[in-house]
Parts: structure tokens; sequence; C-alpha cells
């Protein structure tokens, strides 16, 4: 039986710009079990980024609850929410967010070394990530040598460290073609397969929703599910 | 995470050359100054020879406060440059927080602690006083001998040279420990 992963109740979120207040979470609902693929869609601005936001306890919700592996993280200090993301969570950014003065290896070990993980330990497990996303030629080369594909991959690399119950993916696919864009989709999603880990994708690329396993959309503050993937 | 920090910083590798030249200049400039002051008061008018005037020079030189009032003033100036100095390491280290924010927040977001993000610009700072330090000392104590007409100079004063060392470096820890929280509060 698959457990709970994430699991989002009657989630509100404003925003206050200059005495203007945005209602961008208007009771948000969503519950994503363990080596679930979810794909999160919507226009731009509509929130997306914040579901991610708050999920990983980044901003703080306005009201309702959010439970991430059984822990309410509302309730949570942000030590204790730090601790939660360094091993619950991964993360995947649009924009990829390396370290330019790390090799690949490196930037995989940085997570394991917030879990207190001796070097040799966080080389080895490194060296195994980078060899599944078929990088291990490349782990020696610095962010600047490799390829937008492999940027991401690295990416995913990097987010897998911790063994993660999920991941949080916003846009992973934003600044690649659309060849890459679903060769990585496919790589992101077969990983449930291989490590167990839920998937929660943010895109707004239509045609990348046939490979989860359930669509979400967020509609006007609100997340509606989608009858089909399929583009 | 500190090998990590190191190997960025040690990749940066001409940055620190460059500010640890400077740092190293400007702590010399304060050394020379502080030691040609020192030496110009230790002369002592000796007993003048029918055909020849010689001036004795009093050997016994120890770290002396400055005295008179022109004394003081070449003191702060040449510390003034040293300070100038530092406000330009930080001023690196702050920009280079600054353009390499996004990869930092990423950092944050994935589970470094407030901690572990110091230990970044640190590690910069803790560097390029190294340098300094063994720029300062090699010229001092390995050049000066051969130029010490040049800079009409016979020697240093060895506790002088370690004052200095010691107020650039503490001075470095600090600014490393402070960069990230000067380049948060200027983005913002």
């Amino acid at each position: 039986m698959n457990s709970i992963v994430l699991k989002i109740s009657n989630c509100y979120k404003s925003f206050c710009k200059s005495s203007n207040t945005v209602e961008v979470l208007k009771g948000v609902e969503l519950t994503i079990k363990q080596g679930e693929t979810v794909m999160l869609l919507g226009p731009s601005g509509s929130g997306k980024s914040t579901v991610l936001h708050v999920v990983a306890g980044l901003t703080p919700i306005d009201k309702g609850t959010i439970e991430v592996c059984g822990v309410n993280i509302s309730e949570c200090t942000e030590k204790q929410m730090l601790r939660i993301r360094r091993e619950n969570i991964g993360f995947i950014f649009q924009d990829f967010r390396l370290l330019k003065g790390l090799t690949a290896l490196e930037n995989v070990m940085v997570p394991l070394f917030t879990v207190g993980k001796k070097y040799i330990e966080a080389e080895s497990r490194s060296k195994n990530l980078l060899k599944m996303l078929e990088l291990d030629h490349r782990m020696y080369h610095y962010p600047k040598h490799l390829s937008g594909g492999e940027l991401q991959r690295l990416g995913i690399a990097r987010a897998l460290a911790n063994s993660p119950q999920i991941i949080l993916a916003d846009e992973p696919t934003g600044n690649l073609d659309q060849k890459l864009a679903h060769g990585i989709t496919k790589m992101l999603v077969s990983l449930p397969n291989k490590t167990d880990t839920s998937i929660l994708m943010v895109t707004h690329n239509q045609q990348l929703t046939q490979y989860a396993s359930r669509c979400v959309e967020l509609v006007d503050g609100c997340l509606k599910a989608r009858e089909s993937c399929i583009y | 995470m500190h090998i990590l920090a190191f190997r960025i910083a040690l990749r940066d590798w001409r940055k620190i050359l460059l500010i640890g030249l400077v740092l190293a200049v400007s702590s010399s400039l304060l050394i020379y100054y502080q030691t040609m002051m020192w030496e110009m008061s230790a002369f002592v008018p000796g007993s003048s020879s029918s055909s020849n005037q010689t001036l004795e020079v009093n050997p016994v030189r120890p770290i002396k406060a400055p005295q008179t009032r022109t004394e003081l003033l070449i003191s702060l100036m040449t510390l003034l440059v040293l300070v100038v100095a530092l406000l330009f390491q930080m001023s690196i280290l702050v920009v280079d927080m600054i353009r390499k924010q996004k990869q930092y927040q990423a950092l944050i977001i994935i589970g470094a602690s407030e901690t572990d993000m110091e230990l970044f610009p640190l590690m910069y700072s803790i560097l390029i006083s190294i340098l300094a330090s063994i720029i300062i000392a090699i010229f001092w104590y390995g050049i000066l001998p051969y130029i010490s007409n040049l800079l009409v100079m016979s020697s240093v004063n060895t506790g002088l040279v370690l004052i200095v060392i010691i107020f650039q470096l503490i001075a470095s820890i600090i600014i490393g420990l402070k960069a990230m929280h000067v380049a948060e509060v200027l983005s913002n």
C-alpha cells in the first residue's frame, strides 16, 4: 500500500503588494502518494510556483494544513523545516542553479554534506547517481562545460542525493528545447520506478502531460483534476 | 561543506591573488612608514670629530605609540590605507555574493544552513589573509636585506609585522562572516 507523501488541505495564500492583496491560492487540496508523478499545470502567474514554495516551507500559508511525510509543516520551526527539506524533499530548478565553482560530482555532493555525510560516503553516492543518469563521463567537468540537458540531469542527480520522498520540479524543462524537454521529462517520470520517489512537477508545456500518472490544473487559485493527461 | 567552500574559493585564485596583493601592499606601507618614523626618532646626535660628523643610532627600538602630532597623523593615514584595502576586500566579496545569489539561494532551499552559507565568503577571506601574510613575510624577511639601501632601512620590527598580520587576519575573518549579511541587505 502506497503511503501518502504530500497532503495539502484547504490551503490559502495571499500576497500584499502596495496595499493590494492578491489571493493566489484559495482552498487548494492535493494528495500525492508514494511513487506518483503529478503534473501541475496552469497559466503564467496562476500560482504554480507558489504551491511548490508552500510545500517546501519557504513561504508560510495563511490558512490550511500541509503534511509532508505525515508531518504538519505549518507547525514546524525553521530548524525543523530545514531538516524536512534536507531529508525528504528534493528540488529541481528551471535555471538549474548549480554552483559554477564546483564540478558535477561536487555539486551532487552538496546536499549530502548538509545531512552530515562523510566525504567518502558522499562521493560514492554521488558517483552512483551520476552513473544512473548517464553523466559518469562528465563527473569532473564544470557546469560551464555541460549542455542544457546535461545540466538538468545534474540538477536531477542533486535532487536525488538524499533519497527524498518527493521531488518538487519547478518548470525543469523551461530552458530546454522540445526534444530535450521530452527526454528530461521521460527521465524524471522513470525515477519513481527506480527510487520510490514521488514527483510534483510544475509545467506550462501541455505536451509533457502524457508522461504523468495524474495531472492537476491551477485555475483561479484552486486545483482541479484534469480528466486526461493526454495532450 | 567546508571542503567544498575551500575548493570554490581556491578555484577563484585570481581574485584571491589580486586582493591578497592589495592587502599585502597596504600592510607593508603601514609597516614601512611606522618603521621609518621610529628609525628617524631613534637617531641620536653623536659627538662630532674635527673633520667628521657622525650620527649614532640607538640600537634598541621597541614598539612605541606615536608621540608627536606628526607621528600620530602618519600612523592614522597608513592605517587608513589598510582599512581602505580591507573595504576593497569586503566590496569584492559582497559583489561576488550578490552575483551568485541565485546559486546560494538554491543551496538554502536544498538544506544548507546559515552557518554553511557563511563558510563560502569566509574561506575566501581566510585564503586572502593567508596569502597576504605570506607575501608580507617574504618581503620583509626575504627581500628587505637585499634592498635595505633602497628603502633606507636596515631592519624591521618583528612585533610590528606580527601585529599587522594578526590585525588583517582578524579583520578578514570578520569580513568573511559578515559579507553574506551585507550582500542580503544590499540586494533587498
